[in-house]
């Protein structure tokens, strides 16, 4: 495992923005990613995600702001940098009628020269080495996937660039993308930046995140810090429905959800669990059990319907 | 270069540039072995007007006639088969999605425009070159060797080229075709950087020359006053090669005009190319 | 009637001499005739050069085969244009039974040339006419001039020189005067139709290495 400074900023935006007419498609978007990060660019169909993506990885010009890889400026050092990087925007296209092999050849050699051995090990890493000669037009999408991820992975980048790195996958598939993301992330340090709309997947890959809306960045940070700064839901299961109910709703700081079948939800801030625990305690409810009901789906939707409530 | 020949191994990976080879092949054999069978009818229409005035005796239906004969059409068929990859070059990467992976590479917009470029000059020549190559082997082959007369159907006058001078002029000729071909794939080489499917950039090319074409013959003093700046003008440079004497100084001015219009073309596909937005 | 009795002394006075100058105009074409009588065939080197601008070529050069009265046979190694009228000689070429024969001009005084002129009875040969210049004292065609009705005009002079026993043509000089375009394949109509120009110019015919009376076989000038 190397070592690493984990507060190195490996990609840096500043004021990164980018109109299409009179639509700002991304606006002033500052993103920090640290070195050894999963980080999960989140938000909704067209908030700006491939946007930033693109503009990231050249494909697309800023209409104004910065974008530093590994300390230096992108636009002027493109070369130098992008032989650091590698990525996949959208759905992995390849040349139909060249093999696999020769895809991951022409493609890998682009950055640095690439071994045979080096290749085989990639379609290895994919699942992919018995297909390596067969012509990419008769993969399936799953397989073009996987061998995007092959071409990723062969010129060894510190910084991997994803952009929805398991959409049409199945369950297993989106699985073993999962495994191979923490392992690249945990073994070989790579710093990793990916965007996906499943919620559930980025909630168990990612160290940090950022959530996009319209164009515009409106919260950053670990999963951790995002989720604890917002009001948390509890299921609390207890003897008696009515009688904590009428004890709750006297609480200021907390809000009754629902009550029905001998549970109660409620929402409040985070860390005065056992406050609620004690009060209902004294109060001779006897409570069965009480567990958090926040999830990332939850953050998610409340930031982008912007009804977050702390 | 490594991506030179990278684009070159593309482009000659794909069945569909072999089209091109296959049809020119079948254009020339069927052609030449038509022309072998009608030999006699062929030989009295070309000499028709001289035949009045003047016995001719010698192998005039040689190889090499049936070389330059066919290779008048030159600009007919070949322009089309030039587009039908060089108007792929760039827009094909778009539509089949592989710029994305193509581009967010080291290698500069420019280096690979540059490569993607030259690719298709590689072509062009080559399609040309077999062109030319097969109908003068084959010319050989069924109508033997000889001495070349030049003569445009219906004018009393001929230009007559000892064959032994014939090889180095058809090679000057072979590469005049070249030259002339080259910036039709300049044009559909613009298109496809422009274009986000290969289909616009086919058609384009291909009216461009067309109409240019209609233009540069239509006997009016407006087109006659234009003719000079449109490079179809210049497709026919090839024939210079069988004047007696040749003319260097036209053969020049031809050959730099011709070069303008590729260096033009090239530039602002490239210009245009690398600020372009990859939205595909 | 009057007028009768007057223009039928005119036509007699003159037409005894109409009638003798066909028979005169023959008499100049027998001349030569036998001169070369014992002429039987002949081989010779030809060189043509052209000096016509819509003609870019080098130098020609065949082996013409001539056999009498009118086999003629070209053999070369490459591309040979070989002028039909005025190009290579034979003296059998104007027979009375094929031309309409007169003189155009008498002999003037102290000249020794003749002037003739030759129109085909042949139906396919008609539009076309010969004015041919005779040396009266050699018995040497001096001089052909071809007209056709399409424009087409051709002036040999004849150098000869002696090869055994015979005056043969050592050098030709052919002047032509072509229209550029036939009038069918000019291309274009109203004010975009393509112009006609002519085409002048001249062909020097030169003759070497004469072999006479070889006894070439008739077999030499069958068409492979």
């Amino acid at each position: 495992m190397k070592n690493f400074s984990s507060q190195e900023i490996v990609l840096g935006t500043r004021g990164l923005s980018k109109k299409f007419g009179e639509r700002w498609a991304a606006k002033d978007v500052n993103i920090e990613v640290h070195r050894g990060d999963v980080f999960c660019f989140l938000g909704p169909n067209g908030a700006g995600k491939s946007t930033t993506i693109r503009m990231i990885l050249t494909l697309l010009r800023p209409t104004s702001g910065s974008i530093e890889i590994f300390g230096k400026d992108l636009h002027r050092y493109r070369s130098i940098v992008l032989s650091r990087v590698s990525g996949i925007v959208e759905k992995p296209d390849f040349y139909g009628y060249l093999s696999a092999y020769k895809n991951l050849e022409i493609l890998g050699s682009m950055t640095c020269p690439v071994r045979r051995d080096e290749i085989m090990e990639s379609l290895e890493v994919v699942g992919l080495k018995s297909r390596a000669f067969a012509k990419v037009k008769t993969f399936s999408h799953g397989m073009k996937q996987r061998l995007g991820i092959a071409q990723a992975l062969l010129t060894k980048p510190e910084l991997i660039i994803l952009d929805e790195p398991t959409a049409g996958l199945d369950p297993q598939g989106m699985k073993e993308v999962r495994e191979l993301i923490k392992r690249l992330s945990g073994e070989s340090g790579m710093t990793i930046f990916l965007s996906s709309h499943l919620l559930s997947e980025v909630e168990m890959v990612a160290t940090r995140m950022a959530v996009i809306h319209h164009g515009e960045l409106i919260a950053q940070g670990t999963v951790s810090e995002l989720l604890d700064r917002e009001a948390m839901d509890y299921a609390i299961e207890v003897s008696s429905l009515p009688l904590a109910s009428e004890l709750l709703a006297k609480l200021s700081w907390l809000k009754v959800l629902s009550a029905e079948n001998g549970k109660i939800e409620v929402r409040m801030e985070p860390g005065r669990s056992s406050e609620v625990n004690r009060f209902l305690i004294m109060n001779n409810v006897e409570i069965f059990s009480f567990s958090p009901h926040r999830t990332l789906e939850d953050f998610f939707l409340k930031v982008t319907e912007g009804t977050s409530e702390i | 270069m490594k991506l030179f020949w990278f684009e070159t191994y593309k482009t000659f990976s794909r069945w569909r540039t072999y089209i091109s080879f296959l049809a020119l092949a079948s254009v020339v054999i069927v052609s030449e072995v038509v022309m072998k069978l009608s030999a006699s009818e062929i030989l009295f229409r070309m000499m028709k007007v001289f035949q009045k005035d003047f016995l001719i005796s010698g192998n005039v239906l040689n190889g090499w006639f049936i070389a330059s004969f066919i290779m008048n059409s030159l600009h007919i068929h070949i322009p089309f088969l030039i587009t039908l990859v060089a108007g792929d070059m760039v827009s094909g990467e778009a539509t089949s999605g592989t710029v994305r992976l193509l581009l967010i590479r080291p290698p500069s917009r420019s280096k690979i425009i540059t490569a993607k470029y030259l690719t298709a000059l590689c072509y062009t020549a080559g399609l040309v070159l077999f062109f030319a190559f097969l109908c003068l082997l084959l010319g050989l082959v069924l109508f033997g060797s000889g001495d070349l007369i030049v003569h445009h159907y219906g004018k009393f006058g001929f230009v007559l080229i000892p064959e032994a001078q014939i090889p180095l002029r058809m090679l000057l000729a072979f590469a005049s075709a070249v030259w002339s071909m080259t910036v039709v794939a300049s044009l559909a080489f613009l298109f496809s950087a422009l274009a986000e499917n290969s289909v616009g950039p086919i058609i384009g090319s291909m009216a461009v020359v067309i109409a240019f074409l209609v233009f540069g013959n239509l006997p009016l003093d407006f087109f006659r006053d234009l003719s000079p700046y449109l490079f179809t003008t210049y497709m026919n440079l090839w024939q210079l090669s069988f004047d007696i004497p040749i003319p260097w100084g036209s053969i020049g001015r031809s050959v730099i005009i011709l070069g303008l219009h590729n260096i033009g073309l090239f530039l602002i596909a490239l210009i245009i190319y690398r600020k372009k937005d990859i939205k595909s | 009637m009057k007028k009768i009795f007057l223009w039928l002394p005119i036509f007699f006075l003159l037409f005894p001499s109409w009638i003798r100058a066909d028979e005169e105009a023959v008499r100049y074409l027998d001349a030569i005739e036998k001169k070369y009588s014992g002429l039987k065939d002949y081989i010779a080197d030809v060189n043509v050069h052209f000096d016509i601008e819509t003609f870019k070529t080098p130098d020609m050069q065949a082996k013409l085969y001539f056999k009498a009265p009118d086999k003629m046979k070209v053999e070369s190694r490459g591309v040979f244009f070989f002028p039909r009228e005025g190009g290579y000689f034979n003296p059998a070429l104007f027979k009375k039974e094929d031309f309409e024969i007169r003189v155009l001009e008498p002999v003037a005084e102290g000249k020794k040339d003749i002037k003739l002129k030759i129109v085909p009875k042949k139906k396919e040969k008609m539009g076309q006419e010969f004015i041919l210049l005779i040396d009266r004292n050699d018995n040497l065609v001096r001089e052909i001039h071809t007209s056709q009705f399409d424009g087409r005009e051709t002036k040999a002079k004849i150098e000869y020189g002696r090869f055994g026993s015979f005056e043969l043509p050592r050098y030709i000089l052919l002047a032509l005067d072509f229209p550029s375009v036939e009038p069918n394949e000019r291309r274009g109509f109203g004010p975009f139709e393509q112009k006609s120009e002519r085409v002048t110019g001249t062909i020097e015919i030169t003759y070497t290495n004469y072999k006479v009376n070889t006894g070439l076989k008739d077999e030499i000038f069958t068409p492979k």
